[in-house]
């Protein structure tokens, strides 16, 4: 057992910006290119530690969801059938959360690369912004008008075709 | 669920967190975006302008063969060939198209306009290729060949003609929301599981060459909404709207070779306009259930849907119908009471007994025909209306506001003209004038006692004819409109000279002889009962210079067109206080 391959590792242990520890299966870890590359370079050197990889961008609150994402998907990773569940499911997961941590979450799937992670959060966030009036984006978003209203008026005057 | 529910407690104290998200973030969610969102999101705040900025977008995107062989012509000293010309052009567009679609930048619109000499379609095609592969939201081709020229009016659509065979597979871009095509055609083609989800159709001159291209088309973009045929040729007799499942807004309009009707029949319209003569439109009392804006010309809807407009279209909010009514048809009575319609639009050629309008939200009506005998409006809200007509109704009925915004009404006058006219005159200012007709009317050879006095009448008049003959005919008119209408204002132009030397000699004479006049009012010259009178030349005082006056309308132009600007058309302005009844004329 001393002697094992590196192919034998199968968990990685994940630090939260705010020290806390997850454990976490290497098949759910390489749903983020990150970890994978970690894992991968760890695995070259042929360590057979435990292998420790601090996050210092990501809070552990947002870590759990980015995780709990990667385990879906390495889940269904052999399985193209179930397409249709995995986007329903996708749906369902973003739509539980309010937009600041849809905003945490875009960073955190943008640093640890994990890049259908990311399409889904700015498809998201794009097809909520889509419908909205400019009033309701900014109450949303929580966006600060920093205009004076000369300034928004020469705006909505400059390009008059977007704003019918 | 729980955690979920506390790191939204925590978060939400932070604030605008969103705009600190990186900037290629911020950009590749732009990319999820049509480019009008895109630029909307330039008023949310400083930080989201100066992230948008840096995002590229091409908002207009023109590629023309025209423009460029001119700009290649005026530059070079010997005249290029035309292949050399299509080749440059060919070669500049291909190479900066490339480069927009190797960058993805998201493109509004893309104008292509190509020229194609004989039958060497393969430059296009190339160039139709790069355009399926660029970010493109709204699309325009117009692919010239040795038949089909910008500049050519009469395209003849024979077996032979060569035109570019339109790839359906453009459909397909991702992006592609609107398309506008003219001079291509379309041929039945197996293209079965192809998917678009274009939105908007606009086929110019195109060339359809069977049922099975259109059905083609409704099935590999079954999104469309909107859908436009202007000047098209096809080889089928029936345009059978219902294979567009999502239709929303149908145009059909110009002259379309072969087409005899256009069926709307199992659609579900919102807005349907045909202008093209002769056409017949089918439709159903299921068809038009949707329909709220509906505009007709020259084509023939069946009289049964003219004659009761509210039952077959009851949401309709605006319609203008013009000239539908076969030649061979009677119509003796209109009835629209929709409860939706704000604006209604008619033009009849044809004289109508009878047209009752009662709808609590019209507040447009525009008339323009022969004239109707006798009109009912009920209308609560209406705003303005122009009614403008050959004859005078016989009855007018109005229940309209009393301060409505433009109240107009315009009368043909033939210089032949009988006193009857003016009684149908004087009725019909009568009618409309209802708060003031309490003391009834007797009209005796223009001398009765004026009890009837109507109040704000705006008179204009325009004169198409005035040539010496009619001098006598100008002295009765001036004497009866002038006596029927006592108008506050009146405005003369166009081929006036007559009319309104007569008005002056006779202004020019208010109240000298007094001889005629008893205690009452003057009752055999209108002239004795002005007060007080003003006169313009468009901004400029007249009032102390008769005689120029009526000089200068000798310069006045002859005009024909009705709907100038009543100050360019109607120059002379006259404005009048009358003595009333109740006070003693001062002679």
């Amino acid at each position: 057992m001393a002697s094992s391959s590196s192919s034998s590792l199968s968990r990685v242990v994940v630090k939260s910006s705010d020290n806390n520890l997850f454990v976490v299966n290497k098949k759910v870890a390489s749903q983020s290119q990150l970890l994978k590359q970690c894992i991968d370079n760890m695995e070259e050197k042929g360590t057979n530690d435990v292998i420790l990889i601090p996050l210092s961008n990501v809070t552990s609150n947002i870590l759990t969801l980015v995780l709990e994402y990667c385990e879906k998907h390495a889940d269904f990773a052999d399985d193209d059938n179930n397409n249709q569940e995995l986007k329903q499911w996708d749906h369902e997961f973003l739509k539980k959360f309010d937009y600041a941590t849809l905003n945490s979450l875009t960073m955190a799937a943008d640093y640890m690369v994990t890049k259908s992670l990311l399409n889904l959060c700015c498809q998201f966030i794009a097809d909520s912004i889509k419908d909205l009036t400019v009033q309701q984006i900014r109450q949303i978003f929580d966006i600060k008008n920093d205009f004076t209203p000369q300034e928004e008026a020469d705006i909505k005057n400059e390009n008059a075709w977007a704003f019918r | 669920m729980s955690l979920v529910n506390k790191l939204k407690f925590r978060i939400n104290e932070d604030s605008d967190r969103f705009s600190e998200l990186p900037e290629d973030i911020i950009h590749y969610i732009l990319s999820f975006l049509p480019i009008k969102d895109v630029v909307r999101a330039r008023i949310l705040s400083k930080t989201w302008k100066s992230l948008n900025n840096s995002y590229e977008i091409m908002l207009d995107l023109h590629y023309d063969h025209n423009s460029f062989a001119l700009e290649l012509l005026l530059d070079s000293e010997i005249e290029p060939e035309i292949d050399e010309i299509r080749d440059k052009f060919m070669h500049y567009a291909d190479n900066h198209l490339s480069r927009v679609v190797q960058q993805q930048i998201p493109v509004l619109k893309l104008a292509v306009n190509v020229a194609v000499i004989g039958s060497e379609f393969c430059g296009v095609n190339h160039l139709m290729e790069l355009v399926r592969k660029a970010r493109v939201e709204e699309l325009s081709i117009f692919v010239q060949t040795q038949d089909f020229h910008w500049y050519d009016d009469e395209v003849v659509f024979d077996e032979g003609i060569i035109l570019y065979e339109f790839p359906y597979s453009i459909t397909e871009a991702k992006w592609l929301r609107s398309l506008t095509l003219q001079g291509c055609k379309f041929i039945s083609n197996n293209n079965s599981g192809m998917y678009s989800s274009l939105q908007q159709l606009y086929l110019s001159q195109v060339l359809l060459f069977s049922d099975e291209a259109l059905s083609n088309i409704a099935n590999c973009c079954p999104e469309i909404e909107v859908i436009e045929f202007d000047c098209c040729f096809f080889r089928i007799d029936n345009l059978k709207l219902s294979k567009f499942p999502k239709l929303k807004k149908a145009t059909v309009k110009g002259d379309h070779s072969n087409l005899q009707s256009v069926d709307i029949t199992e659609t579900n319209l919102e807005s349907f306009w045909c202008n093209s003569l002769d056409l017949d439109c089918l439709m159903n009392l299921a068809a038009c259930s949707n329909i709220r804006e509906l505009k007709l010309k020259q084509c023939n809807i069946g009289l049964d849907l003219l004659k009761d407009l509210t039952t077959y279209f009851p949401l309709l909010e605006n319609a203008k119908l013009s000239s539908v009514i076969p030649y061979t048809e009677v119509l003796d009575r209109i009835t629209v009471a929709n409860p939706h319609l704000r604006s209604l639009k008619l033009l009849f050629d044809r004289v109508i007994q009878e047209i009752s309008i009662n709808c609590p939200k019209l507040s447009h009506f525009d008339y323009t025909g022969a004239g109707f005998e006798e009109v009912y409006l009920d209308c609560p809200r209406l705003r303005t209306c122009y009614y403008d007509s050959r004859e005078v109704p016989r009855l007018i009925l109005l229940d309209s506001p009393t301060d409505m915004q433009y109240n107009f009404y315009r009368f043909d006058v033939d210089y032949k003209l009988d006193k009857s006219w003016f009684i149908s005159i004087r009725k019909f200012l009568e009618q409309i004038a209802r708060y003031n007709t309490a003391d009834g009317f007797v009209l005796d050879e223009f001398e009765g006692v004026q009890a009837f006095k109507p109040k704000n009448v705006h008179l204009q008049v325009q004169i198409l004819y005035g040539g010496p003959e009619t001098n006598q005919f100008s002295t009765a008119f001036v004497d009866g409109l002038v006596w029927i209408t006592r108008p506050t204002t009146l405005s003369v132009g166009c081929d006036c000279y007559h009319f309104v030397k007569y008005l002056c000699e006779k202004i020019a004479e208010k109240s000298r002889d007094s001889s005629c006049c008893d205690q009452q009012l003057c009752s055999k010259y209108w002239w004795h009962n002005i007060s007080d009178f003003e006169v313009k030349h468009k901004e400029k005082d007249m009032t102390q210079n008769l005689a120029s006056l009526v000089e200068m309308t000798k310069q006045s132009r002859r005009g024909l067109s009705g709907r100038l600007r009543p100050v360019d058309l109607m120059p002379f302005h006259f404005k009048f206080e009358w003595h009333s009844i109740e006070r003693q004329p001062q002679h």
